[in-house]
């Protein structure tokens, strides 16, 4: 061998991955070069030392449990895939639905969604403002006695509203109000909150 | 009892590149006969070359994430891989490389599977029994078995200290090279590069090495 070889035989003979022709074409130059043949003697120390230090193989801890956890894996994954078989036809059957409908189903279904929530709003805002404008102009009295008309009467500047009763019959002076109207006592009253047991302001008509 | 067990698979080839040659083409040879079978359904078949590669395979996915549980785990997610992929596999290779290009996947997706999961970068910490934190419940015994520590090994926890001081693919390709004896051929099939990139990361991860432990071989 006149010329030089080139780094991946030299590799590989440092490696001792050489052989046949390829060997004796790499050896026949080594003759001349001795700083190759220490590289390579060196080498050999080193995968020597390596070699008999770090173990090639090793067996696993519960070597038998191993091999029958590899069977149960195994198992669990065959079962998984004739699982999802039956699932992946079904899908595959509504993959058009999947691919095409259901993005534009779920377009139309927020414009709908949201058209409806506006109608909705507005109708409300309009139910809540005749309902105020009744309220201020003729508020419904309910009478449970019969014969007995009730009349509502309001005044904005004073911010005050009476009602009228008319045909029922008058109350005697001898009524006492007190007892028709229920006054805690002060255990049951809220500590925080004034208490005014005295029965004031009642008229009648 | 494993097949690399029995042989001395990681001592270097002799000078003339022979060495094992036999050996090997015989194993192989076997190795084909029960793929084929398995490839059948033959589950006996799969079990027989479960136990053949088991202790290589854990032994360097053990060296490469430096924690017992895990490379338990992760061995087990090889072989039911494999059993996955095996309609797949084609006699191009040897059995135990292809098996060997399955465990760098296997090891690669659950290191990038724990960078998500911690949000971390990729680094050789990943790999760094040093990182782990040794109270933990859940961290691997790094005391020896009685044997182990009689037989020595101060020498041999020097060579594993210095193995993990390695990037993970200049600890994959020494593992590869100078322990499991794959060529350089098959070492490229299994990290998926080219022969050009093992070389060069051979040489420096060894240059590193030998740096490290420079007094251990240079007193042999």
């Amino acid at each position: 061998m006149n010329t030089n070889p080139d780094e991946t035989k030299l590799a590989m003979w440092l490696d001792d991955e050489l052989n046949g022709t390829d060997l004796a074409e790499m050896e026949t130059w080594a003759e001349t070069q001795p700083e190759q043949i220490a590289a390579r003697d060196e080498l050999r120390n080193y995968k020597t030392l390596m070699s008999e230090n770090i173990p090639a193989s090793e067996d696993p801890p519960y070597p038998d449990f191993f091999v029958t956890r590899v069977n149960q894996g195994i198992r669990e994954l065959e079962e998984a895939e004739q699982g999802s078989s039956t699932p992946t036809k079904q899908a595959s059957g509504t993959r058009f639905w999947k691919s095409w409908l259901m993005p534009i189903a779920a377009c139309a279904g927020m414009i709908l969604a949201f058209s409806i929530g506006r109608q909705s709003s507005d109708q409300k805002t309009i139910s809540t403002a005749s309902q105020t404008s009744q309220t201020k102009q003729s508020p419904l009295v309910y009478t449970p006695e019969e014969g007995v008309a009730a009349e509502w009467v309001s005044n904005s500047d004073s911010i005050a509203s009476l009602i009228v009763l008319r045909g029922i019959s008058a109350i005697p002076d001898s009524t006492d109000f007190s007892e028709t109207v229920y006054v805690p006592t002060v255990r049951e009253a809220d500590r925080t909150a004034t208490l005014d047991a005295t029965p004031s302001n009642t008229k009648a008509q | 009892m494993n097949k690399s067990n029995e042989e001395s698979s990681n001592s270097p080839q002799g000078p003339d590149g022979s060495s094992g040659d036999a050996a090997e083409t015989a194993d192989s040879t076997e190795d084909f006969r029960l793929v084929s079978l398995a490839q059948k359904g033959d589950m006996r078949a799969y079990d027989e070359l479960v136990i053949r590669h088991r202790g290589r395979i854990y032994a360097m996915i053990r060296n490469m994430v430096k924690n017992d549980a895990d490379a338990w785990d992760l061995s087990q997610d090889v072989f039911i891989k494999a059993w996955k992929a095996l309609p797949r596999f084609q006699a191009r290779a040897r059995f135990s490389t292809w098996l060997f290009r399955i465990s760098h996947n296997v090891v690669y997706d659950w290191v990038r599977k724990r960078k998500i999961e911690s949000s971390g970068e990729l680094n050789d910490e990943t790999f760094d029994r040093d990182s782990i934190d040794l109270s933990a419940r859940t961290a691997p015994a790094l005391i020896e078995a009685p044997d182990e520590a009689l037989s020595n090994t101060e020498l041999r926890g020097k060579i594993s200290e210095a193995l993990g001081k390695l990037s993970p693919e200049h600890r994959e390709v020494v593992m590869l090279k100078d322990v499991q004896g794959l060529a350089y051929k098959e070492i490229a099939e299994v990290m998926d590069c080219t022969i050009g990139t093992v070389m060069s990361r051979l040489f420096y991860a060894r240059k590193k090495l030998q740096t490290i432990l420079k007094d251990e071989y240079e007193s042999r």
